[in-house]
């Protein structure tokens, strides 16, 4: 992704779509999650109404088994009223029968686990028969410990029964001599009124049901998954199976100040004894399931009615925090999907944002690429003609309404044949149908002098460029159209010049070289003359020495040496018209090797004379090894010249750097010359010296000079009257210059 | 006298009299045969013309031949003379007045065997003469 974000503001294409990523993850997250969610809903209400069933049938499950107990003690109840030895003590009333009465109930209860005491009182409550169920037996219990009862509140109730009631107490632990039993015993008695023939009553049976069993039973069922086991209730809101064993029979122990269920859950308590017999609800602390239990008897039984029906409540608590953690562990389940779905749907996110926003970027680009097209056709020097295939012109730029002087209304739409000159126009056609078959970017009409026609009729000489330019299916022709009739004159005034520099140029080279051989043959035709004067002074000299005195030797000497110094002259001349002459031509010169040669050659001349030569190595340069030659002869001998007074002359030829330039120089122990004087120094025929000794002719050194500037290089020179002098030159154009 | 000849072919008097005076003083006692053009040289060693009746079995030991000629200049007679047999090995000192790179090299393509600078440069001739093997021809002994 470029940096180049969003259009045209900084950092907005950035945020854009991480915003819209997010409105797309919410927007796609509703959509997944929400029916997830729902489902997620669906499953935990759905689990919470099984669990509250789980309650709901938990509880009719001991409901029914409590019924079940409880309707088979009353039926108990009714049978060990109606025996026949019971009615035979009854009618007799003595030992035999009250005898063969125990022996029935003792072998009724022997089988009957449930019970743990079997008696028939009379009515006044003393005990008659009396069954006690010990660990694992029954036994009779002798007579002489049957006890009265008569003060028993259970033998009042049933005294008041009518016939066929059965009396049913409440739950009770059992109680003998006066103490609880511990472990407790739950007991619940049950009696009903016996009859004799007349009618009149005789006595009771009761019957003492063990409710442990029960309890352990109802126990053993166990409650819902979710809840606690199932509490037992009484008609006053005491628990007698409670949350703990301390919560239990709380109404028998008054000093161990356990609550009771009313007490615990008032509201609770009040719903469960206000509302339906069976029910669920829930409130902030739990869902409670009750059913209320009747003892009521069995359903066959319509002769046994049970007076005062007693009931108990069963009670299952469902504690909200037990459903929330369902609830949780449930959702638990759903985070892996969850997850998995909410890192696709945020990938996803990402992706679509970001294709989005570069689809836009593409789209803004393309706009703004679009309208930069625009604004460089517009500023285009040339004139742009974009045309299809039918030659019509379909797009053109200001320089094109400037060149043929039309307005661009007026040129869209028109056939390109109008911007030609009517006798081109139906051969272009043929042109234009060749290019579209064989298209390939060209410039139209080479070789051939093109004129565009301007809308006013005039003409003028264009260059055309032609480009086709693929457009989807449709092929376009994109023309560029460059007015050229400046440039023509602009071409034939070059020609003109060209021409002109030609002839000139071939002038000069004739003069030239008619220069060259003029300056030969006038050194040669100069030199002929001075040979004879120079040649018979000397013979003069020889052959006639004795004729000749002193002064006439020295007349004669004196034309000799003018002979020879114009001989000199012509030379100096010749060799500087030479050097302005020739071409450079440039190579590797040794410089030192030159040096050398010029050296000797001077030694050699003059072996008397006593110098030191010092020629530094291998010094090279590049340039004309000719003129170089003369260049260095001029200067060593200059230096060979001016150093003829001393002792010992002391030339040397070496180069250095100063300031990146390479500056060869040629130092000498000589003459020297005043500074002052020095911008003379390398013009031709101006001489520092007058002195004889030093004879020259004034060009040496404007030759040197002629040789280094041709080279491009710059000469110049430092010396002191009698301390000698340096010559320095550079042979390249210097940093400077 | 030595009978070997040597041929001068110079045109400028004053610079035949200095030669031939350069000659005497230097005791060369040679024939000097002197023509003041090309052509006349030819005529002279091709036995025509001026010289038609010539024995021209006999060649010129030595030729010095001055390249500024008028007419026919040097370098044609020197072109003339190695194209012919007779010629051909004839020894050639060119005498020239400047030592100009062309007129040397010139010479010597042509088949010059020597040059020497004018005025004549006795040295330079008698190393010319010495390189060209004729430096008996120089010695002037007479016979005791």
């Amino acid at each position: 992704m470029s940096r180049q974000d969003g259009p045209g503001r900084p950092g907005t294409g950035l945020r854009d779509w991480r915003v819209e990523a997010l409105a797309i993850f919410l927007i796609l997250g509703a959509a997944v999650f929400t029916p997830l969610y729902l489902l997620y809903l669906t499953e935990t209400s759905a689990d919470l109404e099984k669990i509250k069933r789980e309650e709901v049938n938990a509880l009719n499950l001991s409901r029914t088994l409590i019924d079940t107990e409880i309707g088979a003690v009353v039926s108990d109840t009714r049978y060990l009223a109606g025996l026949w030895a019971l009615r035979h003590w009854i009618g007799s009333g003595d030992r035999a029968a009250r005898r063969a009465l125990a022996e029935d109930y003792l072998a009724f209860t022997a089988e009957k686990p449930v019970y743990g005491q079997v008696r028939f009182l009379d009515i006044d409550g003393q005990e008659i028969v009396r069954i006690q169920r010990t660990d694992d037996s029954a036994e009779i219990v002798p007579v002489d410990r049957l006890q009265d009862k008569y003060e028993r509140d259970y033998v009042r109730d049933i005294r008041n029964l009518d016939k066929g009631e059965v009396y049913v107490s409440r739950f009770d632990l059992n109680v003998e001599h006066g103490a609880i039993v511990q472990p407790n015993e739950p007991v619940l008695r049950f009696g009903m009124l016996v009859f004799d023939a007349a009618n009149r009553r005789r006595g009771m049976v009761v019957v003492n049901f063990l409710g442990r069993r029960l309890f352990d039973r109802l126990r053993a069922l166990g409650a819902g998954a979710a809840s606690e086991r199932p509490w037992f209730v009484n008609a006053d809101g005491y628990w007698l199976q409670g949350p703990s064993a301390a919560d239990e029979w709380a109404f028998l122990f008054p000093e161990h100040e356990g609550g009771s269920f009313a007490q615990t859950y008032p509201s609770v308590w009040t719903r469960l004894t206000q509302g339906t017999p069976d029910g669920q609800f829930e409130d902030e602390q739990a869902i409670w399931t009750y059913s209320q239990v009747t003892v009521a008897p069995l359903r066959d039984s319509t002769q046994a009615q049970v007076a005062d029906p007693r009931h108990w409540y069963m009670v299952t608590k469902l504690p909200q925090d037990r459903i929330q953690a369902r609830r949780y562990a449930l959702g638990q389940d759903y985070l892996p999907a969850f997850s998995v779905l909410a890192t696709i749907i945020a990938a996803l996110s990402v992706i679509v944002a970001r294709f989005r926003m570069q689809r836009q970027t593409a789209r803004v680009q393309l706009q703004e690429s679009e309208a930069h097209f625009r604004s460089l056709l517009e500023a285009a020097p040339d004139g742009v003609v974009i045309s299809d295939r039918e030659g019509r012109i379909t797009q053109v730029n200001a320089a094109t309404e400037r060149l043929f002087g039309a307005r661009r209304d007026d040129l869209l739409g028109i056939s390109i044949e109008t911007l030609l000159p009517e006798k081109v126009r139906k051969r272009h056609v043929g042109h234009r149908a060749a290019f579209y078959r064989n298209s390939q970017t060209r410039p139209m009409g080479a070789n051939m002098s093109l004129r565009a026609r301007r809308f006013d009729g005039t003409e003028f000489p264009v260059m055309i460029s032609l480009s086709p330019v693929p457009d989807g299916e449709e092929m376009t022709v994109f023309s560029s159209i460059r007015d050229i009739s400046e440039w023509q004159e602009t071409q034939q005034t070059i020609s003109d010049l060209n021409k002109q520099l030609a002839s000139e140029n071939a002038a000069l080279t004739s003069a030239n070289q008619e220069l060259e051989a003029f300056s030969y043959s006038v050194s040669h035709d100069l030199r002929a003359p001075l040979r004879s004067i120079d040649g018979f002074s000397q013979a003069l000299l020889e052959d006639y020495s004795t004729v000749l005195e002193d002064e006439g030797r020295d007349y004669l000497d004196r034309v000799r040496a003018a002979a020879q110094r114009m001989g000199k002259l012509i030379d100096d001349m010749l060799e500087l018209s030479r050097v302005s002459r020739s071409e450079l031509k440039v190579a590797t010169v040794d410089l030192s090797r030159l040096a050398r040669e010029v050296a000797d050659a001077l030694q050699a001349s003059a072996a008397d004379r006593k110098a030191r030569i010092k020629i530094a190595n291998d010094i090279a340069a590049s340039g004309d090894v000719g003129l170089l030659r003369i260049l260095l002869h001029n200067l060593i001998d200059n230096a060979w010249k001016y150093t003829n007074k001393c002792d010992v002359a002391v030339i040397e030829f070496g180069r250095r750097q100063e300031l990146g330039e390479t500056v060869y120089y040629v130092r000498d122990n000589g003459a020297g010359f005043d500074m002052a004087y020095a911008d003379n120094l390398f013009r031709a025929f101006h001489r520092l010296h007058d002195d004889p000794a030093y004879a020259g002719t004034g060009i040496g050194l404007a030759t040197a000079a002629r040789v280094i500037n041709k080279h491009g290089g710059r000469i110049w020179a430092e010396a002191q009257t009698d301390r000698g002098a340096t010559f320095c030159f550079t042979l390249q154009p210097g940093n400077s210059q | 006298m030595n009978d070997k000849e040597i041929l001068l072919v110079e045109d400028n008097p004053d610079d035949e009299t200095l030669t031939l005076r350069a000659f005497r003083k230097n005791n060369i006692t040679n024939r000097v045969v002197v023509t003041r053009d090309g052509d006349e040289a030819l005529d002279y060693l091709f036995a025509r013309g001026k010289y038609a009746g010539r024995d021209n079995s006999v060649m010129p030991q030595v030729m010095l031949l001055d390249l500024k000629l008028p007419r026919l200049g040097g370098l044609e007679v020197l072109k003339q003379i190695r194209a012919d047999e007779r010629t051909k090995m004839l020894p050639v000192v060119v005498l020239t007045s400047s030592d100009e790179d062309r007129d040397i090299i010139e010479s010597y393509k042509l088949g010059a065997n020597s040059y020497v600078r004018k005025p004549i440069n006795f040295d330079e001739f008698l190393e010319a003469a010495q390189n060209l093997g004729l430096y008996w021809m120089l010695l002037n002994q007479p016979l005791p």
